[in-house]
């Protein structure tokens, strides 16, 4: 359909400028520049500033441009005298609250940008004691409207500076704009800060003052990327002025695929910045990405050179003494005595380079550890052709219906979380066509015609979401398979399903049916604990809502295949397949996990997810590899890794930070973090986006991707050290990547996912319901915001630790009584061969004998909570919960 | 219940009320007068009453507009006519009702009007006084005579007609006829109400809303709260046509919360015509249901502007959102919603029972119908007046409300943020909307403040910045900094402390307040200023240069500090 153009004059430009956009946006587009205060291209519009108010022909007044709609013919003036002369007394008044030393220095002439003028102590009132100094919006302001003179006293606010953790608030400099309110409301869907009080001394502040956090802030930091002067500044980079230049990059942190924009200074990564056009984020991130970057980067635990372990201890040694200890220890251990570990935060160029050492060089099956369980996922594999997504991030605005299982995506992948968020929680607004020009402006308010979106849980645990979520079943946990199993049985009973689809884009829907058609919904209540009502009730809300988008996480994948089976037959027997809005949507946990299936860094999965008929033996292993830094040792779990690198005759570890690993490493090859190196990843949407080097590595550490070049050159293959041609090499490997060039990847990496012809039914296979033996408790990893990872990560950033909530294990109100736990009260969990005492919290949320724990406890040497678990199906060991005995300690 | 049916019995009801086989004492109850001590002077009446061992009903009524013979009381004898009487102490109460109905004088010397259209003992007919002779009373037509919380009374006063008329004709057709009578928004910005109507009923939505503006925030104007007090059900009526007419589900009444009375007489009438079937489900057996739902105010100022209104009821805080989108399409909840003043709505029963002809035939060729005008300050008979357009305001503010000429300086027009101008410039201007624009001002919500010789101008107008700088939302720059920067700038000269260049630092600043701010708040808060930099610039200059008051109002510090 043709789109209707309009067209205007602005300042004697001729715009043509889509119905419903406004005069502001026009300009933009047209390279007009219309000072702002208030205005963001995130929010919006809001009209409180005034800046932007233009001359009209023929129109009264003076309209504020961001609320006008364009309209055929009309003639706008920006800039005239009196459209300055207005925003410069606006400006003025605005000047008697808002310190202006900046702009009023005498010694501006002879000052640097972004330099303490210390020599200048006489300069009562300095622009260095404002931490946006050279990056305020207000100043740019000043200068377009050519601020000369300011006739009027100063009066200094005098409210006291924030407290808060990694948000430094400041008030004084406030000019309320609101910017920091509607980000948190409107896009994050929170509402921390308000505006408060009225008339002259409204100002911006949390609900009665609170502290931040207690306000419910999740230290996204959307409110300081949005502040346009110094009233909200990260902490750690207060001053450190503006960056020299910008780079863009992917978080690294979780498989959401960021971009964002790192601030460099002098070989620093100073801060990060959003962007507002990102394909995945929208500007939009976390915690982690937002206060941990430069921490990470510039980590007094970063390896620097490269050491051999002489005599017992590790000595520095040259590369080429490491890479050679190196490359003679795997060329010389029996192929299947060698073990290659990765970790699934390295880019996809590296993954491959990788895969190539150890099954070309080496010639070993022993591949993987901290990537995606293939073998859970082989049902995706047997549906769609692929292990991957059927949906993308932008689905999530067309869906229906979201049903998230297994998964807290507020917790471990926000920007997704927060973007359910934003579909879910608003009352069916909805606005006519009158207004049309508001359906081109971003928020939360204004989804044109359109319903809000059902939200279903279904998770053992309450999480965030379920103060939005439509319905919540509380799974008794690890029967979710039986659950979705029996949500797919009602589906086919109730004459709810999608029989045409089923047809004509499905194949083996007659084995499923039977298979399905002697599971009793009685014993499947009886197995999950959910009631039969529910049961039907959330079948029926699942199946009228389409199209619907499912998305699952660990706690499925933990599960094994049939729980992710039997979700892949929910999606195709509703037609949630291949259709705007509908899809699966996997939410992995480490950054590139979809990026390691598809270079084949996985045991039993070659490039481009190719199966192999591959047997990984690790009980033998006398060499090891690992590469990358999400590997921990001090977890439960974790000392399965720490056994096996005991056994160990040789462990080359090739990382960035100094871990405890290094205990038994014995050559170390010290590697470049994300910000460091140069290549691709692969986002949970299988977006591919690069990451960029932004700064040198430390000392002689090297990007990775080069030192995996040396070595394999040391084993006969042939790497190349170079992103672009291993990209290209893997590009001919993977299906769907063909034709991509790694130089084209520039800004919006491609989404790269192709369905096949035809979907084939997974067989589901529900095994038998277990038990747990007597006297163990299953605990299951739970996660949080600042602690997402294990200890090796953000647990080492001291940024994120000062926000982390306390460590607590989680526990249903029958377990406790039956085990005499109390709130409050400790706990010692007894595992196999460990022991670790921790603080109790009795949740009466949780679903029956539910036992959770933050995270690192559980943390395995991986980092995804996982333990071997035989499954006769799996080629490769799938790894679960952990089975412990609690007991209480003290009182 | 038919209509027809209801309303034979109001009136047989109502026959025997005015037509008593005891005596009538009823009290002039509005806020106004129990502030001037109505309850005192009812329980005096009470205790007189049962002195004199005589059988009499004690009732009430809203507030008649005679600010000034507050408390009133009425009381009429069987076989008599009514006579109002006032001001009255309780003691002059109880001495009034042991003359009058223990003893039968009629007490001339405290007797305003009889309601008889023929003298009564000497006493003059109620329309016939000077304060009622030049009004034309329709909204406030039944105020202060019956009895606002008896819905028989309002019935059988003709109550019902509009709506019994409204709804055999289409909602376009009573749009029409809102259009054609050339009635006008009454809440300040006097936009036609039929084309605000024909928009909301053009505009599209699922669901669409009526609110009735009720948050009278304008220093000096009370005639929403005569209507809401005397006569709530025809502001009722008046709502529901309108739902009717724009194809309203749900009504809202949203009520400043410093009008208690006002609020819980609506209450009651509410439930009264729920009671009665006049509102909810199928009205009058209609196919049409109308939902009322009263809410309190919160508490600011710009609850009371039509954006903010909307964003108080929909839970925020009221801050306005800028227009467009109008609320005829994007109002309440983003639903098509009509916004509409109090008595603008009460005026709409009696046009539609008595026909759109009739109201244009009242006012002006250009401004059509009536406007209450509420006339406070330096006058001796201040007092709410409905008026039909046209009369000048000469008449006004000297006959009506009998300011003294030689007293009156200035008068502040509709509002706290609204011209203030020289009392003998007033003189020379008709009561009219497109009249007094063309002089360069309005009637803004009709309140007229009458400012006296003894006023400081400055004075004034740094308490009037005072009031809409606090009551600012604090959104917009312009408003919030401007009415802070105009506020600082006065404290300053008021304490003698101001400098020469203040008076143009005010001036130059106004276009940017002016245009620059969102709503009409800030839009027009430079008004006081300009209008009183301009006519009476030096009391400013005394207040600069000389540093003194010349009304003796302004306490000037004794050395002045500024630089």
């Amino acid at each position: 359909m043709e789109e209707r153009q309009v067209k205007l004059t602005i300042d004697g430009v001729e715009v043509t400028a889509r119905p419903g956009m406004t005069v502001l946006q026009a300009a933009q587009q047209a390279g007009i520049y219309i000072p702002t205060l208030c205005w963001h291209p995130a929010l919006r519009p809001w009209g409180a500033c005034r800046m932007c108010v233009v001359e009209v022909e023929r129109q009264r007044g003076y309209p504020a441009s961001c609320l006008l709609p364009v309209a055929d013919g009309m003639v706008v003036r920006t800039g005239t005298e009196a459209v300055q002369e207005i925003r410069r007394e606006i400006i003025e008044v605005l000047l008697t609250e808002h310190p202006l030393g900046c702009l009023t220095c005498h010694k501006e002439d002879q000052c640097y940008t972004g330099e303490p003028c210390l020599r200048s102590p006489h300069v009562d009132f300095r622009c260095v004691t404002c931490p946006a100094n050279y990056r305020c919006e207000l100043q740019s302001v000043c200068d377009y409207v050519e601020i000369s003179e300011v006739r009027f006293p100063f009066k200094y606010r005098g409210i006291p500076l924030g407290r808060d953790p990694l948000i430094a608030t400041d008030f004084n400099l406030c000019i309320v704009c609101a910017r920091c309110v509607r980000v948190c409301d409107e896009v994050r869907g929170i509402g921390v800060w308000a505006v408060t009080n009225r008339g002259a001394t409204t100002i911006v502040d949390t609900a009665d003052g609170q502290p931040m956090v207690d306000a419910g802030c999740i230290m996204c930091g959307a409110c300081v990327d949005v502040c346009p002067v110094g009233a909200l500044e990260e902490r750690q980079s207060r001053h450190s002025g503006p960056a020299e230049h910008l780079v863009r990059t992917v978080c690294n942190y979780c498989p959401v695929g960021c971009q964002f924009i790192l601030e460099v200074r002098r070989g620093r990564v100073l801060r990060v910045g959003p962007d507002y056009e990102a394909p995945a984020n929208r500007g939009q991130y976390c915690v982690r990405g937002r206060f941990g970057v430069s921490d990470f980067v510039h980590n007094p635990l970063r390896l620097q050179t490269p050491m051999v372990r002489k005599n017992g201890t590790l000595t520095p040694a040259t590369w080429a003494e490491a890479l050679g200890a190196a490359a003679e220890a795997l060329k010389n251990t029996p192929p299947e005595q060698v073990a290659v570990f990765a970790s699934s935060r390295l880019t996809n160029e590296e993954l491959y380079a990788l895969q190539k050492v150890a099954r070309e060089g080496v010639g070993t099956p022993n591949l993987g550890w901290d990537l995606p369980d293939w073998s859970a996922l082989e049902p995706l594999h047997t549906a769609f052709g692929k292990v991957g997504p059927t949906a993308a991030i932008a689905d999530i605005e067309k869906a229906r219906a979201y049903l998230v299982v297994g998964a807290d995506p507020w917790e471990t992948v926000p920007v997704v979380g927060m973007k359910i968020v934003q579909y879910t929680r608003m009352p069916a607004i909805t606005l006519p066509p009158a207004s049309d020009y508001f359906n081109y402006l971003p928020g939360r308010a204004l989804l044109p015609e359109r319903e809000r979106a059902r939200l279903i849980l279904i998770n053992p645990r309450p999480t965030h979401l379920n103060r939005f979520a439509d319905a919540w079943l509380k799974v008794r946990p690890g029967t979710d398979a039986w659950l979705i199993a029996g949500l797919v049985k009602v589906i086919l009973e109730e004459g709810l399903a999608d029989p045409e689809f089923i047809s004509r884009e499905t194949v083996g829907f007659d084995e499923f049916e039977a298979a399905i058609g002697n599971l009793d919904l009685d014993r499947v209540s009886r197995i999950t604990g959910v009631g039969r009502d529910e049961l039907v009730r959330v079948a029926r809300l699942f199946a009228q809502n389409r199209p619907a988008l499912i998305m699952f996480g660990g706690g499925i994948v933990r599960q094994g295949r049939a729980a992710v089976a039997a979700l892949v037959a929910l999606a195709l027997v509703t037609g949630n397949v291949g259709r705007p809005g509908a899809g699966i949507l996997p939410l992995f946990g480490t950054a590139n996990s979809q990026g390691a299936l598809d270079a084949g860094a996985v045991a039993g999965l070659g490039p481009g997810q190719v199966p192999l008929d591959e047997t990984p033996d690790l009980d033998n292993v006398k060499t090891c590899y690992i590469v990358g830094d999400s590997f921990d040792l001090e977890g439960p779990a974790g000392l399965r890794l720490r056994r096996l690198l005991e056994g160990c005759e040789t462990v080359i570890v090739q990382g960035a930070y100094a871990s405890p690993l290094l205990d038994f490493a014995t050559v170390l090859l010290p590697g470049a973090a994300f910000a460091e190196k140069d290549g691709t990843v692969t986002s949970l949407e299988r977006r591919i986006q690069r990451v960029r080097a932004a700064v040198r590595p430390p000392g002689e550490a090297r990007p990775d991707l080069a030192i995996l070049a040396e070595v394999g050159r040391g084993l006969g293959v042939d790497i190349s050290p170079r992103p672009a041609e291993v990209f290209a090499e893997l590009a001919e490997r993977v299906p769907g990547f063909a034709g991509l060039d790694y130089e084209e990847l520039e800004f919006e990496g491609p989404v790269v996912n192709f369905l096949p012809e035809a979907f084939n039914f997974p067989d589901l296979r529900l095994g038998e319901a277990e038990s747990a033996p007597d006297g163990l408790v299953t605990v299951y990893p739970g996660r949080s915001f600042y602690r997402y990872d294990l200890t090796t990560f953000p647990g080492m950033l001291k940024t994120l630790t000062t926000v982390g909530r306390e460590r607590v294990l989680e526990v249903g109100p029958e377990l406790a009584a039956r085990l005499g736990l109390t709130d409050g009260g400790a706990v010692r969990v007894i595992g196999d061969g460990w022991d670790l005492v921790s603080r109790v919290r009795v949740s009466a949320e949780l679903a029956g004998d539910a036992a959770f724990w933050d995270f690192e406890y559980v943390g395995p040497p991986g980092g995804n909570g996982r333990e071997r678990v035989p499954d006769p199906y799996a080629p490769n060991p799938v790894l679960g919960p952990v089975k412990v005995r609690l007991e209480p300690v003290g009182g | 219940m038919s209509l027809e049916v209801l309303v034979a019995e109001a009136r047989s009801r109502w026959e025997r009320k005015v037509n008593p086989d005891r005596p009538r004492v009823i009290i002039s109850a509005g806020s106004c007068g129990i502030f001037a001590g109505a309850r005192k002077v009812k329980a005096a009446v009470i205790d007189a009453l049962k002195g004199l061992h005589v059988d009499a009903s004690v009732e009430k009524t809203g507030c008649v507009g005679l600010c000034w013979a507050e408390p009133m009381v009425d009381i009429q004898l069987p076989g008599r006519p009514r006579v109002a009487y006032g001001p009255l102490t309780p003691a002059e109460a109880a001495r009034l009702v042991e003359d009058v109905v223990g003893r039968g004088d009629p007490r001339v010397d405290k007797a305003l009007y009889v309601y008889a259209d023929a003298p009564y003992e000497g006493i003059p007919p109620r329309e016939k006084t000077d304060w009622f002779k030049l009004q034309y009373r329709i909204t406030q037509r039944n105020v202060g005579i019956i009895d606002p919380e008896d819905l028989d009374d309002y019935l059988a006063s003709g109550g019902y007609e509009g709506l019994a008329r409204a709804l055999t004709m289409t909602p376009a057709e009573v749009v029409e006829a809102v259009k054609k009578s050339g009635l006008r928004g009454c809440g300040g910005a006097a936009f036609p109400t039929g084309l605000k109507w024909e928009f909301c009923l053009r505009a599209r939505g699922d669901e669409k809303y009526i609110i009735c503006n009720a948050d009278e925030g304008n220093p000096g104007t009370w005639k929403d709260r005569l209507i809401m007090e005397g006569d709530p059900f025809q502001l009722i009526e008046g709502i529901t046509i309108a739902a009717y007419a724009n194809g309203a589900s749900r009504g809202f009444i949203y009520i400043r919360d410093e009008y208690p009375l006002a609020s819980s007489r609506v209450r009651t009438a509410v439930e009264k015509l729920r009671a009665r079937g006049l509102l909810g489900d199928k009205i009058l057996g209609s196919g049409f249901s109308f939902e009322l739902i009263i809410r309190d105010g919160a508490g600011s100022y710009l609850c009371g502007e039509e954006m903010g209104l909307i964003s108080s009821l929909e839970g925020d805080r009221a801050m306005p959102r800028s227009r467009p989108p109008f609320p005829a399409t994007n109002g309440l909840f983003y639903k098509p919603t009509v916004v509409n003043n109090v008595e603008t709505l009460a005026n709409v029963p009696q046009i539609i029972a008595r026909g759109w002809e009739w109201y244009a035939g009242l006012g002006t060729e250009r401004s059509k119908g009536v406007r209450t005008i509420t006339v406070s300050g330096a006058v001796r008979r201040p007092g709410g007046f409905e008026l039909p357009f046209g009369i000048p305001l000469k008449t006004v503010i000297y006959d009506l409300a009998q300011a003294d000429p030689a007293d009156l300086k200035a008068v502040q027009m509709g509002g706290p943020a609204s011209n203030i101008l020289p009392a003998d410039f007033v003189a020379t201007l008709p009561l009219g909307l497109d009249e007094l624009r063309d002089a360069g001002t309005t009637i803004g919500s009709g309140g007229l403040v009458m400012l006296g010789q003894q006023t400081c101008i400055p004075n004034l107008v740094l308490q009037l910045m005072e009031f809409l700088r606090d009551e600012s939302c604090g959104k917009c720059f312009p408003c919030q900094m401007g009415t802070r920067a105009y506020y600082n700038t006065l404290y300053r000269i008021c304490r003698g402390e101001g400098r020469p260049e203040d008076l143009d630092f005010m001036l130059d600043i106004a276009p940017a307040v002016q245009f620059g701010s969102l709503c009409g708040h800030g839009q027009v808060a430079h008004v006081p200023v300009v209008d009183t930099i301009t006519h009476f610039r030096h009391e400013y200059e005394v207040h600069i240069r000389e540093r003194r008051c010349p009304q003796g109002v302004c306490e000037l510090s004794p050395v002045a500090t500024a630089v």
